[in-house]
C-alpha cells in the first residue's frame, strides 16, 4: 500500500539518521552515506539490516560490501576516511532532536508521531492518503 | 560610677572575643547572620543590666557577665541550630520543587514508543526488503518517492 503511494506520487518515504548506539553507528551512516554518493545507498541501507554486518562493523568490513557492491573502491575508502558526510549526519541528528526523537526507529506521518504497530502506520499512511485526495478532488472540483 | 564603666567595657571586650572566636568556623552566611544578631541582642541586654543596677557588687557583675555569656552560647548555638533547620528545611522544598518541575517538564515516558522491540515487525522488515519493494520506485540517496508528494513518511533509525 505505501509502495503504491509512493509510485502514484501520493507519498515519499525519508531515512534519517538517528545516532544511537555511539561511533561505530555514526561510521555505518557515514559509509551508507559514501555509497549514496555512486548510488548505492539502498543497497547498504539493506546490506546492514539484512546482513548484520552493522553488528560486526568494521572499516574492511566497509570496503568489502562496496566492492562486492561494484562500487569504486578508492572513492568509496576516501569518503569514508575523510568523514566527508559527517555534517549531514551531525543535522539530520540534530533535526531528529529538535523534532523530539528518542529513540529507533521512530516513525512520523507528516511530521505527526507514528503508530506504534506497522498497521498502525498503514491506517495512518492510508488516512492521510484519503485526507490528500480528498483535498485533490475539491481542487479539482 | 568608674567601676561600673569598667566592668561595662571588660563586658564588652569579653563578648567581643566570644563573638571573634568563632568567626573562623566556615558557617554560611545565613547562620553567621543570624549569630550576629543574636550576639547584638544579647549585648543590648547586657548593657542594659549593668546601667540599671547601681547596688551590685563586683561579684555580682562578674557573675551576671558569665551568666550572659552562658545565655549567649546557648542561644547562639540554637541560633546556629534553628539556622541549619531552616536550610535543611529550604534545601529540602527547593528539591521537592525542582523534581516536580522537572516532572512537569519531562514528556512523558510512553509518549512516543519505538517499535524496534516487536520481533514480528523486524520480520515484516525483512520480507519487505527481500521482496524488492522498491523495485521501480524513484529512489535518491534516502529518500524514495516524488519530492512534492503530499504524504511524508518519515523513519529515524540507526543500522546497529
Amino acid at each position: 500500500m505505501i509502495a503504491e503511494a509512493i509510485r502514484t506520487g501520493l507519498a515519499r518515504y525519508e531515512y534519517r539518521h538517528f545516532i544511537i548506539f555511539g561511533a561505530a553507528s555514526e561510521f555505518a551512516a557515514m559509509a551508507t552515506e559514501c555509497a549514496g554518493d555512486q548510488g548505492a545507498w539502498w543497497e547498504f541501507h539493506d546490506a546492514y539490516l539484512l546482513k548484520g554486518l552493522a553488528r560486526t562493523f568494521t572499516r574492511a568490513g566497509s570496503i568489502e560490501l562496496a566492492r562486492d557492491e561494484g562500487l569504486d573502491v578508492a572513492q568509496f575508502t576516501k569518503c569514508i576516511d575523510n568523514k566527508e558526510h559527517a555534517d549531514r549526519i551531525l543535522q539530520m541528528q540534530q533535526q531528529a532532536i529538535a523534532d523530539g526523537v528518542s529513540g529507533t526507529p521512530t516513525f512520523r506521518i507528516n511530521g505527526q508521531p507514528g503508530a506504534r504497530s506497522l498497521n498502525g502506520i498503514l491506517d495512518q499512511v492510508r488516512d492521510a492518503a484519503e485526507a490528500a485526495e480528498a483535498s485533490e478532488a475539491q481542487e479539482g472540483g | 560610677m568608674m567601676l561600673k564603666l569598667g566592668l561595662a567595657l571588660v563586658a564588652v571586650v569579653l563578648l567581643l572575643a566570644a563573638c571573634s572566636s568563632g568567626a573562623d568556623d566556615p558557617q554560611p552566611a545565613q547562620e553567621r547572620s543570624a549569630a550576629a544578631t543574636v550576639v547584638q541582642d544579647q549585648q543590648e541586654q547586657s548593657a542594659t543590666s549593668y546601667t540599671a543596677g547601681e547596688s551590685e557588687s563586683v561579684q555580682d557583675d562578674a557573675e551576671s557577665q558569665e551568666s550572659a555569656q552562658a545565655a549567649q552560647t546557648d542561644q547562639s548555638e540554637q541560633a546556629t541550630a534553628d539556622a541549619d533547620d531552616s536550610a535543611a528545611a529550604q534545601q529540602s522544598e527547593a528539591q521537592e520543587q525542582s523534581t516536580e518541575a522537572s516532572t512537569e517538564d519531562a514528556p512523558p515516558a510512553q509518549q512516543e514508543q519505538p517499535v524496534e522491540d516487536e520481533p514480528e515487525q523486524q520480520a515484516m522488515v525483512g520480507q519487505i526488503i527481500e521482496s524488492g519493494h522498491r523495485a521501480g520506485l524513484l529512489a535518491n540517496r534516502n529518500i524514495v518517492g516524488d519530492l512534492d508528494a503530499p504524504i511524508v513518511i518519515t523513519e529515524y533509525a540507526d543500522f546497529l
